[in-house]
């Protein structure tokens, strides 16, 4: 840890063992006099929310805005790390018709628990951060794509948008300015798919949540064919910090490319799992060892996740030394991903977790194009064969194949979300599967020897089907 | 926008420069160059979708290769551009992706009716691997059906998507969806009302796989290598489509489209393409029928060749000239035509002769009409890329299915302008400029909108919409006019009056170019036009010139005039506007003799009917509505029956009058006198046919008519009969095809909910029109104080529910008694 301690953003370290039952006691500004009033941008700022905003409106030019986040270096949050103001500055500014802001609050991939918390314990942070990007890139309405499945954080996002229409925060005359500056939060049914910008935009636009084609990027041609920014909700609820402490306060922080600080949620196999916001750089081994407690007595690290279920696993202790920021992860052979970091112990079996995560996919696949529909439904079949005990030495070339056949070659991330972590467990794990095929195959000899059948073992069950 | 010339770049393929269009993505064009680029997916109608991954090749620009394979379908070209189509990277992911497309694919080539035809069979044998590696077990799910004519086979679909495309960018049906997610997704078929399908059958020939087949067709016609496939053209309208006309074991197999690219692109409509089984249906003739007394008896052909020659011989002997009336349809060919008229005019020595269906009126073609049908006649490639498309009185869905698709799919997708003027709505409005006339006052609009554009004289708040919106038509402007022009009792002025309407939007657009093309109401009514007036086309041939309409004839034989009605294809009763004149005609004649190939009401009412091949089984020229001359070849099938051509040769010979000529011989005249007819060879006539331009010597001379006819309304408390010429009717060919009998063709009485509502009449129930029962279906698209019906229909004759022409209906739900008697 070589700056200091972590810090959060709303000045209140947070660390909880189920995080429902400490958000309803501890943190939570959820009202817009609370937030006006106790709100800090940054824990050494003062406090009083939708000061930026104000600033914004009154003092800056929407090129203003962009120039300060491109100062501040601030990247993406949602996992490709894409610098947000330069994404900001590609807006058409001479577009004749509407432009949208659209937020991205389908956090759906499996480790992640930061969006979530951002809208429901400070949802003005959320939409202050709207009206400083809707300023900034003239837009004047904002949809924000809330999970189908996060009833609570759109009750609140839905309260917190009202009264900010009540109080003339939102609406057709912003705090008395004149400008327009709209807020739909808008839920999705409960598809993965959909936290894909494009079929997040298919979905806003009421069709099926299929990814669109690019180009035309969503920038130049988005929801309903308008120009649209699609941004994080981390990212956006960055930007007062940004307005308030300046670009400065941000490049202070994090490592030279990855600057600023960034939540991280730990789950797994660790004793005190939860989301902190950390400073990027920090090494993985002090958020698993100081800030999640350690993992538990007597196990040892199998592997790490560092940015959810879609990065490949990172193997052994070499984890803990690997810095947490997008350049860093790389090279530790992984991705930062959404910083959803799930620890393994030696007492997972790797086979099993690729199962689920195959079935994951294989459920969440939109079905659009072949190599992720039919690959991730053909690598959860193989993982379930083999965890019958069906399977083979070949399985593991196999595997290998399909995931050639879907890495880089799906119509959009999904199909290499599925790809790499199954790639990296049968690269780097291979001795798990070996097991259980060693296993099933002395298993399956034994019976072949005691009654005469021949037929894999698994087999059964799934019989009756029709096979061709 | 008019045609625009074609830019071309130059890029680097597999090492080699090659030049594409830039306004096509690369698959095609490399396709096109013989460059083997798989794929599932894209298709020329369709906007690239990206979905089967199958296209992908590596892409550098300037040098610097693209991180990913990029799919080709959706890449359009550039300069710097360099494309590598076979790699060892490039082969793998084919194979890789081959591999997905077949791991759920069931491996039942030999029985699947696609077998021969299917791109996923070529392109394994192409690009596959060889052998599957796929143990584990396969998706399935249980057939069911599509609509009235198509099958979904799940277990062979691969999720191109391809047909889910065809309905929600092209038809806007929107009959097939995606349901459920990733591989357990499957197409769900929505079929709306009891409305039938016009285009669906296009997604069988889309379907990369054997997933969507034709009810008619799986499982009992053979497979694609059996079939022998002869170049033709459709036969219900006038829009000229090419086909491909499959015959096996002497028996037609089917209808597929035949791709030409100025005509239909490979669009094909559904009335088309499922209506082959009239063809070889055992309800066509083939002996002919002598209806006398009450009786009818089966003869051998050349038997009722004897006998009627004897008895049309009688009348001649008694009445040498004038005496015998010629009418015929207009789905004959150009060929046949010419014997008729020789046959009418060396045989007969009559001028009571006239070919197609009237589009005049009842008065008659003269030189002014037809002047003004020829004029600004264009080709559909030019109608099509007009920036403002005009129908004046047409439904282009039901009259010229194919070009009304394609008219949509330029306004939808190229932003083109479509304004319908018409006396109803339709489903081809949907991204259109609807102007309503209200029926029977279709000549007094247009002349108001001339009135209007042209700044003097009196207008109707109709015709001033109507200029409104042709005040600005941009590049230029193509007028399509049809059926409800032919119908009206105005005809003759109305033609003209477009002629009009042509002038001033030209005027008022500052000179642009204005297009007007009738929608004729058959498939070779030009063919006809050509035959009937062949002195002013060609050089003269013969004395008699034709009476000028089927009005006439009819009249002449009403008012006792003729002894003798040769009816020729023309299911008169049925479909001519006037059925009483027809009534009265038929009656009054001592000699009715019908040619045909199928039993109808009419064919029941003359004494002899001798059997006649249908389109399928003759070869000939038609001539569709832009003028291209395409030759309608003989399929390969067995027919019992004569053509036209032979059977008036026979007629001719048994009255001792001579041999009137072969086919050859008739399309040698044509060609020989007609100046602007195609120079080719019958024989090796070319198969995508020839544009003409037809200049006519005419002596016309006329100035424009400002005056507008009085206003015409129904009565209080009655609804205007509209009589709709739909694309689903009796036709014969239709009315005798198995498939249509199952399912539910349009003959209803379509009315407005409100007047429904008003009326205490609800869905469903029977009303009476006049004295013609028919069941009420309340449809948004007509217009409230009108009843559509269809205009063809046996069981319920829209011209004997009133009077010719405008007819006010006062419309009572029908009683129960009423309904069983």
């Amino acid at each position: 840890m070589a700056k200091g301690n972590p810090i959060l953003m709303n000045g209140i370290r947070h660390e909880c063992i189920t995080p429902v039952s400490a958000l309803d006691n501890e943190i939570g500004i959820r009202s817009l006099a609370d937030y006006e009033i106790k709100a800090r941008y940054v824990p050494d700022g003062k406090p009083g929310g939708y000061r930026a905003i104000q600033h914004v409106l009154n003092n800056m030019s929407p090129e203003q805005v962009i120039d300060e986040v491109k100062a501040s270096g601030l990247r993406g949050k949602g996992g490709a790390g894409f610098p947000t103001g330069l994404k900001w500055s590609f807006v058409p500014k001479d577009h004749p018709g509407p432009k949208y802001l659209a937020i991205n609050g389908d956090e759906g991939e499996p480790g992640t628990f930061k969006d979530r918390y951002i809208m429901e314990d400070c949802p003005h942070r959320l939409i202050e951060g709207a009206m400083i990007a809707m300023h900034a890139i003239g837009a004047e309405q904002t949809y924000c794509y809330i999970r189908g499945e996060f009833y609570d954080s759109l009750r609140l996002m839905d309260e917190a948008v009202k009264e900010c229409y009540a109080k003339g925060y939102l609406g057709d005359n912003v705090f008395g300015t004149g400008r327009r500056m709209h807020f739909q939060v808008h839920t999705g049914a409960g598809a993965y798919i959909c936290g894909e910008e494009t079929s997040m935009l298919s979905s806003i636009e009421g069709s099926r949540g299929h990814p669109k084609m690019k180009p035309p990027f969503p920038a130049i041609e988005g929801v309903f064919r308008k120009p649209t920014i699609i941004n994080n909700v981390e990212s956006i609820a960055c930007a007062p910090a940004i307005i308030d402490a300046g670009a400065g306060w941000f490049t202070a922080r994090g490592t030279e490319k990855s600057p600023g600080v960034k939540i991280v949620s730990v789950s797994g196999c660790v004793r005190n799992p939860g989301w902190w916001e950390i400073e990027y750089g920090t090494p993985i081994g002090v958020i698993v060892n100081e800030l999640a407690g350690g993992l538990l007595p007597g196990r040892k690290l199998k592997g790490l996740i560092p940015g959810g279920s879609s990065c490949p696993v990172i193997k052994g202790e070499a984890a803990f030394d690997v810095p947490f920021d997008y350049e860093g992860c790389v090279a530790g052979g992984s991705m930062l991903g959404s910083a959803a970091m799930i620890v393994l112990d030696d007492s997972i079996d790797m086979v099993g977790v690729m199962r689920n995560f195959s079935k994951f996919y294989a459920h969440e696949s939109c079905g659009k194009c072949t190599p992720c529909r039919e690959g991730t439904r053909w690598m959860l079949q193989i993982h379930q064969r083999i965890l019958d005990g069906g399977g083979t030495m070949e399985d593991l070339d196999l595997l290998i194949d399909i995931i050639n056949g879907i890495e880089a070659k799906s119509f959009c991330p999904l199909g290499d979300a599925a790809a790499w972590p199954v790639r990296s467990a049968v690269e780097r794990f291979p001795e798990d599967y070996i097991a259980w095929i060693e296993k099933s195959s002395r298993f399956n000899a034994l019976r072949t020897n005691g009654n005469g059948s021949a037929s894999p073992a698994g087999s059964e069950e799934t019989a009756g089907v029709e096979a061709n | 926008m008019a045609i625009r010339a074609i830019e071309y770049v130059t890029i680097e393929v597999d090492g080699k420069p090659v030049s594409l269009r830039k306004d096509k993505p690369i698959l095609w064009g490399l396709r096109d160059k013989g460059y083997d680029i798989p794929y599932f997916c894209a298709h020329k109608w369709l906007d690239p979708l990206g979905a089967c991954r199958m296209c992908m090749v590596k892409v550098s620009w300037n040098g610097r290769p693209m991180p990913k394979l990029q799919i080709s379908c959706a890449m359009l070209p550039g300069e710097g551009m360099s494309v590598e189509t076979n790699i060892e990277e490039v082969l793998t992911a084919r194979r890789e992706q081959l591999e997905f497309h077949l791991i759920n694919h069931p491996l039942e080539c030999p029985v699947c009716d696609k077998g021969g035809e299917c791109m996923l069979q070529d392109q394994t044998y192409e690009h596959g691997c060889g052998e599957g590696r796929y143990t584990e077990n396969k998706k399935v799910r249980p057939d069911r059906q599509m609509n009235a004519y198509i099958q979904i086979n799940y277990k062979r679909c691969i999720h191109c998507k391809r047909c889910v495309g065809f309905t929600d960018e092209i038809d806007n049906s929107h009959l097939l969806k995606m349901v459920s997610r990733g591989a357990e997704s499957w197409i769900e078929s929505y079929p709306t009302s009891d409305d039938l399908p016009y285009f669906s059958g296009n997604v069988i020939d889309i379907c990369p796989v054997g997933a969507l087949t034709a009810t008619n067709y799986r499982f009992t016609m053979g497979r694609p290598w059996e079939q022998e496939l002869t170049a033709s053209v459709a036969s219900l309208d006038s829009t000229g489509v090419n086909i491909w006309l499959n015959g096996r074991l002497g028996h037609v197999a089917r209808i597929i489209p035949r791709e030409n690219e100025g005509v239909d692109t490979g669009m094909l409509d559904d009335a088309t393409r499922f209506s082959w089984e009239a063809i070889d249906d055992p309800a066509r003739l083939r002996k002919a029928l002598i209806h006398d007394e009450g009786e009818t008896r089966r003869v051998k052909l050349a038997m009722a060749e004897a006998l009627c020659a004897e008895q049309l011989g009688a009348v001649l002997s008694e009445h040498p000239a004038d005496s015998v009336g010629l009418v015929a349809g207009g789905n004959r060919s150009t060929e046949e035509y010419m014997s008729l008229r020789h046959f009418a005019t060396r045989v007969l020595d009559s001028r009571w002769y006239s070919f197609g269906e009237d589009l005049a009126g009842p008065e008659g073609m003269s030189d002014v009409v037809l002047e003004a049908l020829l004029a600004g006649n264009t080709s559909i490639e030019h109608i099509l890329s007009a920036s403002t498309i005009l129908t004046i009185g047409s439904d282009l869905w039901e009259e010229a299915p194919v070009l009304g698709l394609r008219a949509n799919v330029e306004v939808r997708k190229r932003h083109r302008r479509l304004v319908n003027l018409r006396s109803h709505g339709s489903s081809a409005d949907d991204f259109a400029e609807y102007i309503d006339y209200g029926y029977g006052n279709l000549l007094r609009t247009v002349r108001a909108t001339v009135n209007a554009l042209n700044g003097n004289g009196e207008t109707t708040p109709e015709g001033e919409r109507l200029a409104e919106s042709l005040r600005s038509v941009g590049d230029d402007c193509a007028i399509l006019y049809g059926s409800e022009v032919w119908k009206d009792a105005a005809a003759r002025e109305l033609i003209v009056a477009i002629q009009d309407l042509r002038e001033a939007v030209r005027r008022a657009n500052d000179g642009c170019s204005v297009y007007t093309n009738p929608v004729y109401p058959a498939a070779n009514s030009a063919g006809a036009l050509l035959a009937n007036w062949f002195t002013k086309f060609g050089r003269p041939a013969s004395a008699k010139e034709s009476c000028g309409g089927v009005g006439r004839v009819l009249q002449a034989a009403a008012d006792g005039q003729l002894q003798a009605l040769v009816i020729c294809d023309y299911d008169l009763l049925s479909s001519y506007p006037d059925r009483a004149l027809v009534e009265k005609a038929l009656a009054k004649v001592k000699l009715a003799i019908y040619l045909g190939s199928f039993e109808n009401p009419t064919s029941q009412r003359c004494r002899f009917h001798m059997p006649l091949g249908t389109w399928a089984h003759i070869d000939g020229s038609v001539v569709s509505l832009e003028w291209r001359v395409q030759k309608r070849r003989r399929g390969q099938i067995d027919s019992v029956a004569p053509s036209l051509t032979e059977l008036v040769n026979g007629l001719s010979g048994e009255l001792g009058r001579g041999f009137l000529g072969t086919t050859e011989d008739m399309y040698g005249q044509l060609r020989h006198n007609i100046e602007f007819w195609p120079r080719d060879e019958f024989a090796d006539f070319p198969y995508k046919g020839v544009l003409v331009t037809p200049r006519a010597r005419l002596s016309a001379s006329r100035s424009p008519v400002k005056d507008l006819p009085a206003e015409r309304r129904a009565g209080a408390g009655e609804l205007v009969l509209i009589p709709k010429s739909f694309l689903y009717n009796d036709r014969d060919l239709l009315a005798n095809s198995p498939v249509f009998a199952r399912v539910a063709m349009p003959f209803h009485a379509f009315m407005n909910p409100a007047d429904m509502q008003a009326q205490g009449i609800s869905d469903g129930d029977s009303v009476a029109l006049g004295s013609v029962q028919l069941t009420a279906r309340g449809r948004d698209w007509v217009r409230s104080g009108s009843v559509v019906v269809n205009d063809f229909c046996h069981s319920a004759p829209a011209n004997g529910m009133g009077a010719a022409g405008f007819t006010g209906l006062s419309i009572r739900k029908a009683s129960l008694a009423g309904s069983q008697s």
